[in-house]
């Protein structure tokens, strides 16, 4: 236990930096060794996904910043990778979810249908516009999510007046047990049709930038539409299952999968949440979390600079 | 008090349709992480020779994706198949799984459950995303390239 609690502030203060520096270090050298890319994102992406469960972001939106500022690949191959790690932390969760009834399928099929169907057009734009114009674009985005993490609230039971009329003929509500009170909690939603909206920016944003979009489905669900926020927690994250795999398979297809950069990439971050959710006990969630979300802008700024050509 | 607690129980499980569809994510997901991890060793380690070979790899992965698929001829779409015996497309089996549960658990699980309780919106939505999912994953959808 000792050990375990020495770790998690050494790997809160200063591994991801010396990972990441590694990794522009080892950029910077002409001759280094094939096999040192690998070993270093499997490192990395170790430690982002102790780092995502700690801080309780999702790790598709620490992975493509980070790998694809500072790793020497293609942003349409760490995009893709990104997409597989999101699509992978959301099936790996998804099931526990859903069988708890936590994730709702009433609440998450429309919304998957818009967000997956926008994710596909995204991922097509995210091809096909040039690589400095997708660096600005990921990196004001970084920098906006990261700023949203700052200021965003959240609601354990937002007021729903009612159901709306879309969310009445869908019949979207459940009814599930609050642990915490020992009472079940009836929901519904509404504001559907503004919130449905929404998700087709969010789908289109996945697809092109090649991220979680947890970021976003929580607000909207819970902030917006008024479910309850484990009820929009869980269901955002079995989403990811849904919206990401359409964008992926479009990456697939363009042959911008590369399984040296993908497979690393998620059994890394898979395992790294694995250790991350045994360090919650000991860790300081809301520490680590500040420090993610710094991390998080400056590695926005990194694609931002590049895209701008004044970091190369 | 025990009638009572069966009654919470009751009210907050989840629909059937949406157990089974858990099981599929559930087994897939597993066979697909363990696909990625053997693949993965039979690749780097040589035992099955890649397509590319990995000391080229660097030399390549900093090209836009259009550009490296024209540089090293590779194949697009589904072709991915007929490059099973190499090192690197063998990695694909696991990928290919992982994308394409969401595809299974629709199809087998969620469009028929709908069908049969006569839940026609869900029915009807669960019916398109398989359509869309299939579309994407066909590759029969392009980006232009730069």
């Amino acid at each position: 236990m000792l050990a375990v609690a020495g770790v998690v502030p050494l790997i809160a203060s200063a591994a991801p930096p010396e990972a990441v520096s590694a990794a522009a270090n080892a950029a910077a050298a002409p001759h280094t060794p094939w096999w040192v890319w690998p070993l270093l994102l499997f490192i990395t992406t170790f430690i982002l996904g102790i780092l995502a469960v700690l801080a309780g972001v999702g790790g598709g939106v620490l992975f493509t910043p980070i790998v694809g500022g500072f790793f020497p690949f293609n942003l349409d191959f760490v995009r893709s990778a990104g997409l597989i790690v999101a699509l992978s932390g959301a099936l790996a969760a998804g099931p526990g979810l859903l069988k708890r009834n936590l994730a709702s399928l009433r609440l998450a099929l429309p919304v998957a249908l818009i967000a997956s169907t926008a994710s596909i057009f995204g991922a097509l734009i995210g091809l096909a516009l040039p690589k400095n114009i997708i660096q600005i674009l990921l990196g004001a985005t970084i920098i906006f999510i990261s700023l949203l993490f700052v200021v965003s609230k959240s609601a354990e039971f937002p007021k729903v007046p009612g159901a709306d009329a879309l969310a009445a003929a869908l019949r979207i509500n459940g009814i599930y047990y609050e642990a915490s009170t020992g009472k079940t909690v009836e929901w519904t939603v509404h504001r559907s049709v503004l919130g449905f909206l929404l998700f087709i920016v969010i789908g289109v944003m996945a697809g092109m930038f090649g991220l979680g979009a947890g970021w976003a489905n929580v607000p909207v669900l819970n902030l917006l539409m008024g479910a309850p926020l484990k009820i929009s927690v869980a269901t955002s994250k079995f989403l990811l299952s849904i919206t990401d795999t359409s964008a992926a398979w479009v990456y697939l297809n363009h042959g911008a999968c590369l399984p040296m950069i993908t497979v690393p990439s998620v059994l890394g971050i898979m395992l790294g949440s694995f250790v991350g959710v045994r360090l919650l006990a000991v860790a300081k969630p809301k520490a680590v979390r500040y420090i993610v979300i710094i991390m998080l802008f400056f590695s926005g700024i990194r694609p931002l600079l590049q895209g701008l050509g004044i970091w190369k | 008090m025990v009638a009572e607690k069966n009654q919470v129980a009751q009210a907050t499980q989840a629909p059937p349709e949406q157990v089974i569809y858990a099981n599929i994510l559930l087994w897939g997901s597993l066979i697909g992480i363990a696909l990625l991890v053997v693949t993965f060793v039979l690749y780097v380690s040589g035992v099955l020779p890649p397509y590319i070979p990995v000391e080229k790899l660097p030399q390549l992965w900093g090209m836009k994706a259009h550009d490296y698929v024209e540089a090293t001829k590779s194949p697009t779409g589904w072709g991915w198949v007929s490059y099973l015996g190499k090192g690197d497309y063998l990695n694909y089996l696991g990928i290919a799984l992982l994308s394409g549960l969401t595809i299974l658990g629709f199809f087998f699980a969620l469009v028929p459950a709908y069908l049969k309780k006569k839940d026609h919106w869900y029915f009807l939505i669960a019916l398109v995303e398989v359509v869309v999912l299939v579309l994407a994953a066909s590759g029969v959808i392009s980006a232009g390239a730069h």
